[in-house]
């Protein structure tokens, strides 16, 4: 429940800075909006990763009580401030990845959605992510494009170059692969059961992430 | 790539192809003593992956299932599936079962899919364009001013492309049938509509003519008419027709007329006219590629098979998805259960291979930097796996892991050239030993005194503290033939030998007929080293209890010792994946 | 329909499809065993001619059609008018599970370079009717997959046994019929039997016939079928198909792209090539308009960047059916009788059956198969048939050399014997025995009948009255004689049509008998 600036503890001068709660947050990656960001502990956010926890909704302050009812009421309030990226344990989002909470235009004004994330979720390198939400166990390949609205489901897996069409939902457990993505298949039975294992082996895609959020220095 | 050791296939023994073993593992003879190569003179005995067959029989271990009453493999050939429920992906609202037939097994709701991209149509409303005269009318004030289009958001499409304009956003299945219905009564003559309404003209001629052959002899309830035998014959004398042929002819035979009109189904077309064609061919020309649809746009759904042209496209209600439990094809045993609640992931019963089978996994001796698991690339400029020069001997690591809680033997064969094409060379040192059980890291680390009693000779402490730092052992120990790598308290690594082959076939003086150079010329994958093995294991298990699986640890550890024994067994050919072959 | 105790009542005022009427119910009809709200007198009766009087159906079950033929493979419910999916063999199938390099948005699919026309496509066909290279184990892999994917992700079947239909191509070979009937079996849920339909016969029934003429141009040959009283009477085969077709359409794009130079060398590949052939190629009317069009068409190449295109003429698409169905460049002389153009075979089968049932099927052409939707095919066909009957008639003889002038006078005088004639009404019953009129006073034929066989003679004999009927529709629906086109829906719609209306077949065959003994002892020889 820490963000990533505040109370950061800098053990040695390595690539990552390590939170109490076992973040490892790159220097290199470029995280706007912090205070709309909250990550749950255990997730590494790597290099060239962007965050754009800047696209939040535009709190009308001055405004009558009226247009406060007209915005989203799926806004994730922690205290005062809404968060707009809101990432689980034991997420590791790879080098280049940008993710922005998706939105959409209405009633001529641009308006911001959260963007819900659940554990153990591997995002990879340069993927582009403006989902709604995703579910937990979710394997997402490299150079993907989740476009905005679309939910993913638990433990599914999208393979690389995938482009997810807007406001797709993608039930549990589904492969998906093309561009536009459809639904090419359903994971194994023993999708992310590892099962044990030397080193290196316990890495399972939509398996416990943390051996390698461990590994990753 | 599912998991590190997804670059391993498991062949499941279920069809002829995969069940067939090694000559010299079949043939009996003490397991121990195999040879770890033999040759493969024996035609068909070896599985050879870079047959098309293979590929129906091999899979990644996660997709795999193991019954434990027959004590077998389960693949999706030897699996039964049973569906749990149905519902659709989009609204994931469950379909009830009477329902699903007659909606095509399709949501009957609110979702569609664009029929060029499949991507999912979203409800957008649109000011519908205000008629000049509208201000003269005062009564059209009350009309509502919106109308509402299904639009796609990946490729623009929109349902006003094919003129579909919706009065409501709810209800949208009950609109589009109306707005078909009445499209369907335009005059078109290439309607994608008109095969459905000839199949039902004809549906409604052939139940009428079926029922008036039979109307006129209902009166005649005791005449010899009813007797089967008796009507043929009197009908073979009036119709001319062998009471044999009778039988044969597949329709409804004698009284049976032919349809003879549109309203029955009879559709004429002749030599100079007919519309249809014409008009396809005129709108061809003017539409041209652009406005023609794909075979996969057309094979999507039913409703679109017949369309040809773009603006003959239906939107396309979302298919349903089945979520499945999977029994033993023999012992109708359930092998995977998901919790019949909808949006549950759990399972109630879940069997998986990878808790019953020994695991093989594949590195390379040497290899600097280790090749990490490739499925978690961090960055994208991770180069790519470097290729294997074609004679070069190289040395690999086979580990062989062990999921279950008895000591097994395993014995490993390969043929030492590997089949097809390219024929390189395998040599697995050390071909058959013991791998320990399986158990809990802790024990592992404490000391294998509690649980693993037999294991504690293979220096399992200092094995376990191996595994667990993730150090290896030194790098300048050589390999050994007929020793073991290295051995952990669950698993066992060997050395395995291998020079590719080269892709260039072996010159011939001889040149080729077309067909066979056909056969020679390289396929998909044949660049691909993979190295078949066949996989022996050998445990004992007590009698009542059934092999270990992770949930059955207590009842394992209660048992008493000194109990009955019985020899159980298991193989399968494997598939390792090396790497790709350079072509020099 | 009152029901003696409560719990029959609330089964039976579920109109439940899966209420199987009690076996009493046939017998006495007592009052405690109708459980069905419907009576299953009709059903039973429809029935009670053919199967054994104790038989009868139990409910109205569904079945699975299946429609097999090289390319795909489609199946559905029977009573729809679509099958619920159509699955065509790609060599993508192929793929191991968990390999996904199919989905890789630059996947070049694995296709072997084609050297010679008997590999064109083959990675996108099941089988081929010739099985000496065909690994049977490969087909029936790849048909139980295919089978599979039906089942569970289009057809979504639960555990309720049905019965199956199965169409397949008539003479499809016995090896090939095992394995599709092996893997229909043994798939889940197995159905207790199988009933084996042919294409041609279900194309005269989808066309609403007795008799017809099917035109079958499918992937491998065109088979052409004399199909009387739903009977395959006569059939011949071409080897000028869809295979050659989309394999001509490749030479005409290649032609159009690198220029006559070059043929020996393959750069368009099958897929690109059947996509055209499927989306804009067409067939020329036999009168060549005098006018040529000029359009082109603009069709984006595959592989290549997105927009690159090349230009074919809009005139140009036709040549490969040209070529490939009419040829007229060379004369039948000196063709193979295999690779005879598909209007020289229809012309030949025709003059091969008697003239009655000629002059009837010549007015009920049924084109069917894959290719038969290439806009412009049909009506050509039906031109050309014109065309050869007027130049050269009905007659067996293509050429009389220098007896043609006896001919000629012999013709003549047949002419005027047959205008003296008049046309007598005929029935599609009376033509395999046309003494037969129809009238309730025929008596000389009862009188061959022993007299304990004998009908009532009785003026309302309902048979006779049936068929007294039966000669008067028939006597204003005949047509015959002028060429007719007639349009079909299609095999797997007819098998559906069949199976909807519980037809029973004859070629049935059992599952228990089928795993005893195999196709051939369990079913009949088709």
């Amino acid at each position: 429940m820490s963000r990533p600036a505040a109370a950061a503890r800098r053990t040695h001068k390595g690539e990552y800075i390590e939170t109490d709660t076992g973040n490892k947050i790159s220097r290199k990656s470029h995280i706007d909006g912090k205070q709309h960001i909250m990550l749950g502990g255990r997730t590494v956010v790597m290099a060239g990763v962007q965050m754009r926890g800047d696209l939040c909704r535009v709190a009308e302050k001055s405004s009558d009580g009226g247009a406060e009812k007209e915005g989203p009421t799926t806004a994730i309030a922690v205290g005062s401030v809404d968060v707009e990226i809101m990432v689980q344990r034991g997420t590791i989002i790879s080098t280049n990845s940008v993710l922005r909470p998706p939105m959409r235009l209405s009633r001529g004004q641009m308006t911001c959605y959260p963007m819900r994330m659940g554990d153990n979720i591997f995002i990879g390198p340069g993927s582009h992510i403006s989902a709604a939400s995703i579910s937990s166990h979710v394997y997402i390949g490299a150079n993907c494009v989740l476009s905005p609205f679309c939910v993913i489901k638990e433990s599914c897996k999208i393979l690389p170059n995938t482009v997810v069409p807007p406001h797709m939902i993608v039930p549990p457990g589904s492969i998906v692969a093309g561009r536009p993505g459809r639904i090419i298949g359903e994971v194994g039975d023993g999708w992310g059961q590892g099962g044990g294992g030397g080193e290196g082996e316990e890495w399972v895609e939509g398996g416990d992430l943390r051996p390698l959020v461990r590994s990753i220095k | 790539m599912a998991a590190p050791w997804a670059n391993t296939y498991y062949a499941c023994p279920c069809s002829e192809l995969s069940a067939a073993a090694p000559p010299n593992v079949s043939n009996g003879g003490t397991p121990l003593e195999l040879p770890g190569s033999f040759d493969n003179g024996e035609e068909g005995s070896t599985f050879d992956p870079h047959n098309p067959r293979a590929n129906y029989s091999l899979y990644p271990l996660d997709n795999l299932l193991y019954c434990d009453e027959c004590d077998a493999i389960r693949c999706p050939r030897c699996w039964i599936e049973e569906v749990i429920n149905w519902y659709c992906p989009s609204c994931m609202f469950e379909v009830p079962t009477s329902a699903i037939k007659s909606d095509g097994n399709r949501c009957s709701r609110n979702c569609y899919n664009c029929p060029l991209c499949t991507s999912p149509l979203t409800i957008s409303s649109v000011a519908s364009p205000r008629p000049v005269e509208d201000s003269l009318k005062p009564s059209d004030a009350a009309r509502p001013q919106e109308s509402y289009l299904l639009q796609c958001q990946y490729c623009d499409w929109t349902s006003l492309d094919v003129g579909i304009q919706l009065d409501r956003p709810t209800k949208i299945t009950e609109q589009l049938v109306r707005l078909r219905k009445s499209k369907d009564t335009k005059t078109d003559p290439i309607s994608v509509s008109n095969r459905e309404e000839t199949f039902n003209n004809l549906t409604n001629f052939y139940k009428e003519e079926l029922q008036g052959s039979t109307e006129s002899q209902t009166p005649f309830g005791n005449s010899p008419y009813n007797s089967p035998a008796n009507l043929a014959r009197i009908m073979s004398l009036y119709g001319g027709v062998s009471h044999t042929a009778l039988k044969k002819s597949r329709e409804k035979p004698q009284p049976m007329r032919e349809a003879s009109s549109h309203s029955q189904g009879l559709l004429v077309y002749t030599a100079d006219k007919s519309d249809a064609e014409e008009e396809i061919l005129q709108r061809l020309k003017e539409l041209g590629w652009n406005g023609t649809t794909t075979g996969e746009q057309r094979q999507m759904a039913p409703v679109n098979n017949d369309a040809r042209f773009l603006g003959q496209l239906w939107p396309v209600a979302t298919a349903l998805r089945t979520r499945r439990g999977r029994r033993c094809r023999s012992c109708r045993q359930f092998l995977t259960r998901p919790d019949p609640k909808m949006g549950s992931i759990r399972y109630k019963i879940r069997l998986l291979a990878l808790n019953f089978i020994p695991r093989l996994s594949l590195k390379p001796l040497n290899a600097i930097p280790p090749p990490s698991n490739p499925a978690f690339r961090l960055t994208l400029d991770d180069s790519p796996q470097p290729l294997l020069q074609p004679f070069t001997p190289l040395q690999y690591v086979l580990t062989i892991r062990n999921p279950i809680f008895e000591k097994i033997k395993v014995s490993l064969a390969t043929p030492d050239t590997t089949p097809g094409k390219v024929a390189s060379k395998v040599t697995i040192l050390c071909p058959s030993f013991d791998v320990g059980p399986a158990g809990d890291i802790w024990d592992e680390a404490l000391g294998s005194s509690t649980t693993t009693p037999s294991a504690a000779n293979d220096g399992g402490r200092k094995a376990a503290m191996a595994s667990l730092t993730g150090s290896t052992t030194d790098t300048d120990r050589q390999p050994e033939a007929g020793k073991i790598w290295e051995k952990t308290r669950n698993s066992t690594s060997v050395i395995l030998e291998i020079v590719p082959g080269s892709l260039k076939p072996p010159s011939r003086i001889v040149t080729l007929t077309k067909q066979e150079r056909e056969e020679q010329a390289p396929r998909q994958d044949d660049d691909r080293l993979e190295i078949a093995v066949y996989v022996r294991v050998q445990w004992e298990t007590h009698e009542e209890g059934p092999e270990a699986g992770l949930g059955k640890r207590d009842a394992e550890r209660k048992m008493p010792s000194g109990e009955a024994k019985v020899a159980k067994e298991l193989a399968y050919w494997c598939v390792l994946d090396v790497g790709k072959i350079a072509d020099v | 329909m009152a029901a003696s105790n409560p719990s029959s009542d609330y089964f039976s005022s579920r109109p439940s499809i899966r209420t199987r009427p009690s076996p009493s119910v046939g017998g006495a009809g007592g009052p405690l065993s109708p459980r069905s709200p419907r009576t299953p007198l009709l059903s039973r009766s429809i029935n009670a001619q053919f199967g054994s009087p104790g038989s009868f159906r139990t409910e109205p079950e569904d079945q699975v059609v299946y429609e097999l033929g090289a390319r795909h493979l489609s199946a559905g419910f029977a009573g729809e008018s679509r099958p619920r999916c159509i699955l065509r063999f790609d060599p993508d199938n192929g793929a191991r599970v968990g390999d996904y390099r199919v989905y890789e948005p630059f996947h070049q699919k694995p296709i072997r370079k084609v050297e010679n026309y008997e590999a064109w496509g083959q990675d996108y066909e099941l089988y081929r009717s010739n099985l000496k290279r065909l690994d049977l184990g490969l087909v029936e892999d790849r048909l139980e997959r295919a089978v599979r994917t039906a089942h569970s992700e289009h057809l979504q079947l639960d555990s309720k046994t049905r019965k199956a239909v199965l169409a397949v191509p008539s003479l499809l070979p016995t090896p090939l019929l095992d394995v599709a009937l092996k893997v229909i079996f043994h798939h889940f849920p197995q159905p207790p039997s199988i009933t084996l339909l042919t294409t041609p016969i279900l194309a005269c029934v989808g066309a609403g016939l007795r008799h017809a003429l099917v035109v079958d141009i499918g992937w491998e040959e065109t088979v052409i079928t004399v199909v009387g009283e739903y009977k395959e009477i006569f059939q011949r085969r071409s080897v000028r198909a869809g295979k050659m077709l989309s394999k001509a359409m490749a030479k005409t794009l290649e032609h159009g792209m690198h220029g006559e130079s070059r043929s020996d060398e393959q750069f368009v590949d099958f897929q690109f090539a059947e996509d055209v052939t499927e989306r804009v190629g067409w067939c020329r009317p036999r009168s060549k308009p005098e006018e040529k069009s000029s359009t082109q068409l603009r069709i984006p190449l595959p592989g290549g960047f997105p927009h690159e295109t090349t230009s074919v003429s809009f005139e140009n698409l036709s040549d490969p059916a040209e070529e490939v169905f009419f040829s007229s460049c060379v004369t039948t002389n000196d063709q193979d009788d295999e690779d005879l153009p598909v209007h020289h075979l229809a012309h030949r089968v025709l003059l091969a059956v008697p003239l009655e049932l000629r002059a009837i099927c010549l007015s009920r052409v049924v084109v069917t198969g894959g290719v038969s939707q290439l806009p412009g095919l049909k009506q050509r066909l039906l031109q050309e048939l014109a065309g050869l009957s007027e130049t050269r008639g009905w007659d067996p003889v293509h050429s009389y050399g220098s007896a043609a002038a006896a001919r000629t006078k012999a013709l003549q005088q047949r002419k005027s014997n047959l205008n003296m004639r008049p046309v007598a009404p005929t029935t599609p019953m009376d033509e395999e025995n046309p003494q037969v009129t129809f009238s309730p006073a025929k008596k000389p034929i009862q009188d061959s009948i022993p007299h304990s066989e004998r009908l009532q003679d009785d003026v309302k004999d309902p048979v006779t009255l049936k068929a007294e009927r039966e000669a008067k529709k028939g006597q204003q629906e005949v047509i015959r004689g002028d060429i007719r086109g007639v349009e079909t829906v299609g095999a797997w719609a007819a098998a559906s049509l069949v199976a909807g209306l519980r037809v029973k077949g004859v070629h049935e065959i059992e599952r228990d008998d089928f795993l005893k003994h195999g196709h051939w002892d369990g079913g009949a020889i088709i």
